[in-house]
Order: C-alpha cells, then sequence, then structure tokens
C-alpha cells in the first residue's frame, strides 16, 4: 500500500444551513493508510457529521476530500461502498434478522442490485466471524444478543464490505471496559493489516488507548487536529471540554483527568 | 447449509399446497349442489365447463394475485418504513384507491383502465400523504406517527368515499361504489384480469426481484448508503411496484383488509425476517390465504359474503393470537 495519506481533507468547510454559521470551517488533515484517527468532542460537537462528510452522505460547500488520491465526488456508490464502512453509533434493527443474515447485508458492495449472496459471500461471512470469534453467534437474533456482542455484530457487517477506510460512531460509548478493549484491540489489528480507521468518541481515554491522530471538535469546530502527541494537551482538552483537564503519565500512558473538586 | 436446505423444504411444501388449493378451488363452489362439483362434470356438462372456465377460473386467479399483491405491499411497507404493524390499508394505500375508483365511476366513467389509473394515482397519494404527514409530526415514535397519520389521511379519503356515495345515482352507480368499500370479487371475468395483469405482474416482478436489497432498504439511512444503496430512491422504486400492484388489485376487488397486514407476520415467523424468504413466502401464503378465504365468501351461503368481510374477521383474530401469543416477538 502506499505511504501517501490515504485521507487527506483540504479546506473542508461544512454548514447545514447557509444562513448559520458553519458547522465545520476550513479543516485541513492528512491521515496515512493504516493509522487510527479519533475525533475527539463533547456530545454534540459536529463529530457524526464529519464522519458523515467522509462517508460521502454529506456533500461540504467548500474544499475537497481525497481519498486515495482520488477526489470523493469522482466515486461512483458502489466503488465508494467498497472503499469505506461505517459502523453507526446506534443501529435500530427493527426485524429478527440472525447473525448471519445481518453480516450477509455487508456483501452489498460486491452484489449487483438483483442479485442474492452466493456461496463465496457466504464463506467470507463465516471467515470474518471466525476472525472476530463470532462463529457461535451466527444464529442467534441481532435483537437478543448483549451490548458488547451487538457492537461486534455491526463491525462485523462492516468488515465484509472489505473497507479499506473504517468509520466508527462512538463505538465503545456504551460498553464496559472489557469489550472496550475488544473493540479497540480489533481495531488496532485492522490498522496494522492496512486499514484506516476513523472513529468518534466523546472518552479522550479512549482515543488516547488507540489513535495516532486527534481531531478535537467543540460546537462544531475543528479546534485542532495533528498527530496525537502534540495535541494531547492539558490546554486544548480543557478549551474542547470547556472544564479544566490534565494529563497525567500513568506507567507511560497518558491519563486524562478532571481537574477540578466537587464541593 | 441445514438451515438453507431447511427452507427449501419449507418453499416446497408451500406451492405444492399453493397449487392444490388452486385445483381444489375451482370445483368449489355453488353449483350443480353447494359446496363441491365432481371433476367429472367437466367432461358430461356443457354449463359446468363453461362456468369453470368463464368465472371460476379468473377469479381463483385474481384471489391468487391478489393475495400475493397485498401480502408482498404489506411486507414491502413494514420494512421500508420500519414498522411491523403497517399495511396497504393502514397508510392511507387502499382507501386512496377506493377513492380514486369512486371517482372514475362518478365522473369519468367506468372503463376498467381509467379506473386503475385512477385508483394508483390515488394510492400513491395516499401513501406520500401518510408519509409527509407523518414527517411533519412532532411527537411520538415514528411507528405511532406513522399509523396516526395513516388513520388520518384514510379518515379523509372513506369521508370522500362517503360524500360520493351521497352523490351517487342510487342506481346505477352506487352499487358499484359501495362494493369498494366492502370487497369482492364476484363479476371477475377474463378481461378484468387481462387490464390489471401488467400493474400487478410488473409490481410483483419489481418487489420479488430486489427482495434481498429490501433488506439493506430497511435499515438506517446512514447504514443503507454506506452499503452502496440510493436509499430514496430504490425505497421509492419498490414502494410504486407494491402500490401499484396494490391498487391494481384494488380497483377490481375493493378493500380488502388485514391480509397484507398479518401474512408477511405470519412468513416472518416460518421464514425468519431475511426479505430474500419473507418476500416469496408472503406472497405464496397470501395467495393461498386469499384463494381460501374467496372460496368462503362464495359457496358458504347461497348470496355472496363479502370478501372483505371474511379477511377481517379471519385477519383480525389470527392478529390477535399473534399479539397475545407468548412465543413471538415483536418489537415496536
Amino acid at each position: 500500500m502506499n505511504t501517501s495519506g490515504i485521507i487527506s481533507l483540504s479546506n473542508l468547510t461544512f454548514s447545514y444551513d447557509a444562513d448559520l454559521q458553519n458547522a465545520i470551517s476550513d479543516l485541513s488533515l492528512e491521515i496515512p493508510a493504516g493509522s487510527i484517527a479519533a475525533i475527539l468532542g463533547p456530545n454534540g460537537a459536529g463529530k457524526s457529521t464529519l464522519l458523515h462528510i467522509i462517508l460521502g452522505m454529506l456533500a461540504p460547500q467548500g474544499g475537497q476530500i481525497l481519498l486515495d488520491g482520488k477526489n470523493l465526488s469522482t466515486y461512483s456508490r458502489r466503488e465508494m461502498s467498497r472503499l469505506v464502512g461505517l459502523v453507526p453509533q446506534i443501529e435500530h434493527i427493527p426485524f429478527e434478522f440472525s447473525v448471519m443474515e445481518y453480516i450477509l447485508l455487508g456483501r452489498a458492495p460486491y452484489l449487483g442490485i438483483l442479485q442474492m449472496p452466493a456461496e463465496e459471500d457466504y464463506q467470507t461471512v463465516s471467515e470474518i466471524l471466525r476472525t472476530l470469534k463470532l462463529t457461535h453467534l451466527a444464529h442467534r437474533a441481532v435483537l437478543d444478543l448483549s451490548g458488547g456482542e451487538r457492537q461486534m455484530v455491526l463491525m462485523a457487517r462492516a468488515l465484509a464490505q472489505q473497507p479499506r477506510i473504517l468509520l466508527l460512531d462512538e463505538p465503545t460509548s456504551h460498553l464496559d471496559l472489557s469489550n472496550k478493549g475488544h473493540i479497540l484491540r480489533i481495531l488496532r489489528d485492522l490498522a496494522e493489516q492496512g486499514v484506516t480507521v476513523i472513529f468518534t468518541t466523546h472518552d479522550p481515554y479512549t482515543a488516547v488507548l488507540s489513535a495516532q491522530y486527534l481531531i478535537l471538535m467543540r460546537d462544531g469546530n475543528i479546534l485542532d487536529s495533528g498527530p496525537i502527541e502534540q495535541i494531547l494537551k492539558a490546554d486544548k482538552l480543557t478549551s474542547t471540554y470547556g472544564v479544566p483537564v490534565r494529563v497525567v503519565k500513568v506507567n507511560g500512558h497518558s491519563v486524562i483527568l478532571l481537574d477540578q473538586t466537587l464541593t | 447449509m441445514p438451515e438453507r436446505s431447511r427452507l427449501t423444504r419449507l418453499f416446497w411444501l408451500l406451492g405444492l399446497t399453493l397449487l392444490g388449493i388452486l385445483v381444489v378451488s375451482i370445483f368449489i363452489g355453488r353449483y350443480p349442489t353447494p359446496y363441491w362439483m365432481s371433476p367429472s362434470l367437466l367432461r358430461e356438462d356443457e354449463l359446468a365447463r363453461r362456468l369453470v372456465l368463464a368465472l371460476r377460473l379468473p377469479r381463483v386467479l385474481t384471489a391468487l394475485l391478489m393475495g400475493m399483491s397485498l401480502s408482498a405491499a404489506g411486507a414491502v411497507l413494514q420494512m421500508i418504513f420500519r414498522n411491523p404493524l403497517v399495511e396497504p390499508g393502514f397508510l392511507g394505500v387502499s382507501q386512496g384507491a377506493a377513492f380514486g375508483a369512486a371517482l372514475s365511476i362518478l365522473w369519468v366513467g367506468s372503463s376498467p383502465i381509467v379506473m386503475e389509473v385512477s385508483a394508483i394515482l390515488f394510492a400513491l397519494m395516499g401513501l406520500l400523504l401518510s408519509y409527509s404527514l407523518a414527517r411533519r409530526m412532532r411527537h411520538g415514535s415514528w411507528a405511532l406517527r406513522l399509523i396516526l397519520s395513516g388513520i388520518a389521511v384514510s379518515a379523509l379519503f372513506s369521508a370522500g368515499n362517503g360524500i360520493m356515495k351521497y352523490l351517487a345515482d342510487p342506481l346505477s352507480q352506487l352499487p358499484e361504489i359501495t362494493f369498494w368499500m366492502l370487497g369482492g370479487l364476484w363479476g371477475m371475468t377474463w378481461n378484468k384480469l387481462l387490464f390489471i395483469s401488467p400493474f400487478v405482474f410488473v409490481g410483483l416482478l419489481i418487489v420479488y426481484l430486489m427482495r434481498w436489497r429490501l433488506n439493506l432498504l430497511s435499515l438506517s439511512d446512514e447504514t443503507a448508503f454506506s452499503l452502496g444503496t440510493a436509499p430514496a430512491r430504490e425505497r421509492t422504486l419498490l414502494l410504486v411496484g407494491a402500490v401499484s400492484a396494490t391498487a391494481a388489485i384494488t380497483a377490481v376487488g375493493g378493500i380488502v383488509g388485514w391480509i397484507g397486514l398479518i401474512v408477511p407476520h405470519i412468513a416472518r415467523r416460518i421464514f425468519g425476517a431475511n426479505a430474500q424468504y419473507t418476500i416469496p413466502a408472503s406472497m405464496m401464503i397470501g395467495g393461498v390465504l386469499t384463494v381460501i378465504c374467496d372460496n368462503l365468501a362464495r359457496s358458504l351461503l347461497p348470496g355472496e359474503i363479502p370478501l372483505g368481510i371474511i379477511t377481517s374477521l379471519i385477519g383480525a383474530v389470527a392478529f390477535l393470537a399473534l399479539m397475545i401469543s407468548p412465543k413471538i416477538k415483536m418489537r415496536i
């Protein structure tokens, strides 16, 4: 895989409504292939909006996005779905799909509009289930799974697209510690295989654990972005969250603490 | 995969049941004696032969198409609106179709083709109205808003139907309009069947061919988009297919309720949620159920019982059983 940035954003500007201030203004960032970037900020900062722009669902008013050196707008829908996968924050599934049936939906980018999944697609999905150690869930209903299992299944569905860019919206926000660790380990493995991972989170510690690049957002604005060691600073996090924050090293890990006592 | 071979067996079973019921239905009726006509009569009795070929056969086939269309449309609407409680009759589609048909009887003339086009246009308008009203409502979940706006739109159209009944000529037009409201297939001829066939077949074909795709379109917009679909365009195509089949069949059969609600539930119960299987299963189960109901409608009593009454009775009881049964999970 080439070492040039697989995702490159330059002077990106976006707003939902022309009259309102820009939801995103003048964002430039280069994320190399096979790295993990975290979009960090409080709830409602516009993190999902940025994901939707990279997904091609929202069109920016200004600037450009290059994926693999090619302008995003020149990709067809099918090409995009093979390149970029999305794990949404909440996936409301109203019907009792089995885990197998649900993950098979991720094969859509490789199937025509009237085609049904074929034997190869079942095999691809079985492999993904094996890699993620989910084989025992294959015939369970997605609705009956626990929160952690469900998040894994959503991820497996996106991985069935065999994407080179994986976007995740708050992948760990409602998971316990062990599931959180599990998901972050999988993201790291994916990155090592060359997949570029971008995820949003409101929890700085989740970002610290896994990401090499950080985008700080607040009120729809990008406060700062770049390699994590340059961005993860007490003053920057303080302005992101609007509360005093301290960055402390514990056993070589950066830990973010709230720098105030509640009295 | 053992799972898929089990489904194949089930489909064979269902297919054979459907075929058997179609054949048997031709011999059910009130000629020469109530309930059953001996097949040997086909060779001996000229009148029996004509009756079967000219009246019973087109009627049984129309009942089959009706069941297939209503059930397929119900399954499509339930998946696209992500709401297991909708059916064509709940979203203004059936009432809209009846309104369009009545309008055409009253002022344009009751030629079948005009009536059908008018029924289809108003059915689509009913769906569109229900959908856009639901989007504008401020309170309640999406499922609830859609049902509320569907009820409101259906009520508007049935008020319109009421007005037209009032204005209609009591001797020539009123019976025809009243027929829409109750639903029934008496007076089906090959000619009428021929008129609706293109709409029904094209509609059903779209739904059938796109059945696996329908799964994707039942996911949230962002997920469906990320999987490479064009959610708005593809959903519209499926809705137009489902609604035109429903509207065409409503144009000859009137409002027949409950089939579209209950059959997809039964199909999902047996075949799972995957629309790749539930769509053909819904079509077949819907066909079986409607042909049986129509057999009852035309043979149970000396006079015809409106089909809509029988499907409502059976459908409502089945629905209650589904809702109360502890084994069945419904998530709304």
